[in-house]
């Protein structure tokens, strides 16, 4: 533990000189356009085949009677579990005053933000008159009718409305005193007045500092319980519904675990891509990837408890229903996709009880990947087992996702990722003022 | 008035600075620094409450706002589903939370720019070239020197630079 965290013992301006130079003179400019190249292109593959999509109809894609959750509310869930793990990091980890968070928080916000956003657009492509999605918005419609308030699918729309408006404002909020100092240090008038007006004007005042600070601390303390309600919500979509599998009050705990795990597994990736394109050896040090390494481990064991527990559930019911539905899980028709879960969720992150492979950089990305691939499998798992083996034989289907199914969702990818190239690219990718916060802390308590 | 502008290389003198000028009775405008100074709100003596306190009032008045659509949405026009209560407090505690989330996040955000008088693109501060570092290493401390007792006083801080604040 007497690892650096923090670059201590570098002057106060060696944090900002490193992070703040990366929007004004990117280190990989080629690099960069190559990856905003790749992503754009595929965001591009977004518009076109959410395009094709909305004037075909979803007809085009693999749902039918009984599965009509294909592909896109599992990638619903999986998005809203990657968004939700990034406030957690950046929140929960502020609250418990961890040292080593100011390196990640920023990235992970952003990765929030992001990722939201693909969450938000898959339930509109879902609907099957996608025009009329403000319907679920309480709006004094001529027939006088409101959403129903009593249904988790109109908590969801709020859910994720309010989630993605708190998620910029506390990233946002986050970010002003960062533009600061990065429209400071900028040359030119370009970049002077972007960051400028970003920063809308903040100078340091010790007045703004401790506003900013209560209001950060404030935001974060209710944006973690925030993230446990939207995903306990996105729990009750299934649960609220009375199929064997799903009818369960253990699925909102679950899915914020779930929505935890997967979140870790993509900020490890993302850690290591940003540290390594950027040289943040400094800033994202092997401490950081140590800690998160240790995180996903105790979370992938907690993970397998779920899925044990969920199974223990089912059985200990008795309902015979209930009982096929473990039986698909453990060997029905998509039992592969169980078992994919538990050797990705459950069977690999145990690498990291090894110091080396919490150290090495391939393994941790590789684990990272393993995680956010498993959680896929998961949902895939969780939507399907339930839903193609109805109550009838006339109800008894196998769902195949079509190219169209893997179109859209490669195309959210690029969604999510090209926003984020934007991010690496011009603003600061870790808190600097925070980072400095801390040195200076870690400073006085050795003093 | 005149105001003049101290600069400091490190926070523990910006933090010495100012319990000497408290001492002096020389009035202290405000301080500046690149990150949340650990004992500067204590050292100068603030205690303002304001964000937490418009935080907590955004979030009663987002709670009884989600509370009171839930309410008036289900009083209107009442869906009958099964015969199982229009007024659900278990059903209603989901939305009734996050829209305390909602306007507590935006009371404390705008609360912050409000109170702050931000955004304010131009300030005098910034005509002065070394406080362009204050967003990197330097802090400043901004005082009000209305005699040359006071003038001499700040000179006797030694900062590392004294500048007049014009405007």
């Amino acid at each position: 533990m007497n690892e650096p965290v923090v670059p201590v013992d570098k002057p106060m301006s060696h944090v900002g000189d490193e992070i703040a130079a990366i929007p004004l003179e990117y280190p990989r400019p080629v690099g960069w356009l190559a990856g905003a190249a790749g992503t754009l292109l595929l965001l591009l593959g977004f518009f076109l085949s959410a395009t094709i999509l909305f004037i075909a109809g979803v007809g085009i894609w693999g749902v039918n009677s009984p599965v009509f959750w294909g592909v896109a509310i599992m990638n619903y869930v999986w998005w809203v579990g990657i968004g939700n793990a990034g406030t957690l990091i950046s929140g929960l980890l502020l609250l418990l005053n961890q040292v080593w968070r100011n390196a990640l928080n920023r990235f992970a916000e952003a990765m929030a933000v992001f990722a939201i956003v693909c969450a938000g657009v898959y339930p509109i492509t879902h609907l099957g008159r996608p025009w009329l999605f403000y319907w679920m918005f309480p709006y004094p419609a001529e027939m006088g009718v409101w959403p129903q308030f009593r249904s988790p699918l109109t908590w969801d729309v709020f859910a994720i409305l309010i989630y993605l408006l708190v998620s910029i404002l506390f990233w946002y909020l986050g970010l002003i005193p960062d533009l600061g100092t990065v429209r400071d240090r900028a040359k030119g008038r370009l970049g002077q007045v972007f960051y400028g007006v970003l920063a809308l004007g903040w100078r340091g005042s010790a007045r703004h500092w401790l506003r900013w600070k209560q209001a950060y601390h404030f935001t974060a303390a209710i944006a973690v319980p925030l993230v446990f309600s939207v995903h306990s919500e996105v729990g009750m979509l299934f649960s609220a519904s009375q199929l064997p599998g799903w009818h369960s009050t253990f699925f909102p705990p679950f899915f914020v675990v779930g929505a935890a795990f997967s979140g870790f597994g993509v900020v490890t990736m993302l850690a290591i891509s940003i540290r390594q394109a950027l040289h943040l050896e400094d800033v994202v040090t092997m401490f950081h990837l140590d800690a998160l390494a240790r995180i996903t481990l105790g979370l992938s064991m907690l993970m397998g408890y779920c899925y044990w527990w969920d199974i223990f559930n089912s059985v200990y019911s008795g309902d015979r229903y209930e009982l096929r539905a473990v039986g698909d899980k453990l060997s029905g028709a998509y039992a592969w996709s169980f078992w994919t879960t538990q050797f990705l969720n459950v069977v690999v992150p145990h690498v990291f009880w090894s110091r080396r492979a919490r150290r090495n950089l391939f393994v941790l990305f590789f684990v990272g990947l393993a995680v956010t691939v498993g959680m896929w499998f998961e949902r895939y798992m969780l939507v399907l087992t339930t839903l193609y083996h109805g109550f009838l034989p006339s109800s008894w289907n196998y769902y195949i996702p079509t190219f169209w199914d893997w179109a859209v969702f490669a195309g959210t990818i690029g969604l999510f990722l090209f926003p984020y190239f934007l991010f690496v690219r011009f603003l600061p990718v870790s808190s600097i003022a925070e980072i400095k916060e801390k040195v200076f802390q870690i400073r006085q308590e050795r003093a | 008035m005149t105001r003049l502008l101290a600069e400091f290389e490190q926070p523990e003198d910006l933090l010495a600075a100012i319990g000497r000028t408290r001492a002096k009775g020389v009035p202290i405008i405000d301080a500046f620094a690149p990150f949340p100074v650990e004992g500067l709100d204590q050292a100068l003596g603030l205690a303002d409450q304001k964000v937490n306190w418009l935080g907590f009032t955004g979030m009663v008045l987002g709670a009884m706002t989600g509370w009171f659509f839930q309410w008036y949405a289900n009083t209107d026009y009442t869906l009958n589903i099964g015969g199982r209560p229009w007024l659900a407090p278990p059903s209603f505690t989901v939305l009734t939370f996050e829209f305390a989330v909602l306007l507590g996040g935006f009371f404390m955000f705008f609360g912050v720019l409000i109170l702050s008088r931000l955004p304010k693109l131009h300030h005098p501060l910034f005509e002065i070239p070394q406080f362009r570092r204050v967003t990197s290493d330097r802090y400043f401390l901004m005082v009000d020197a209305h005699d040359d007792a006071a003038r001499r006083f700040v000179e006797d801080l030694h900062p590392a630079s004294i500048a007049e604040v014009e405007g």
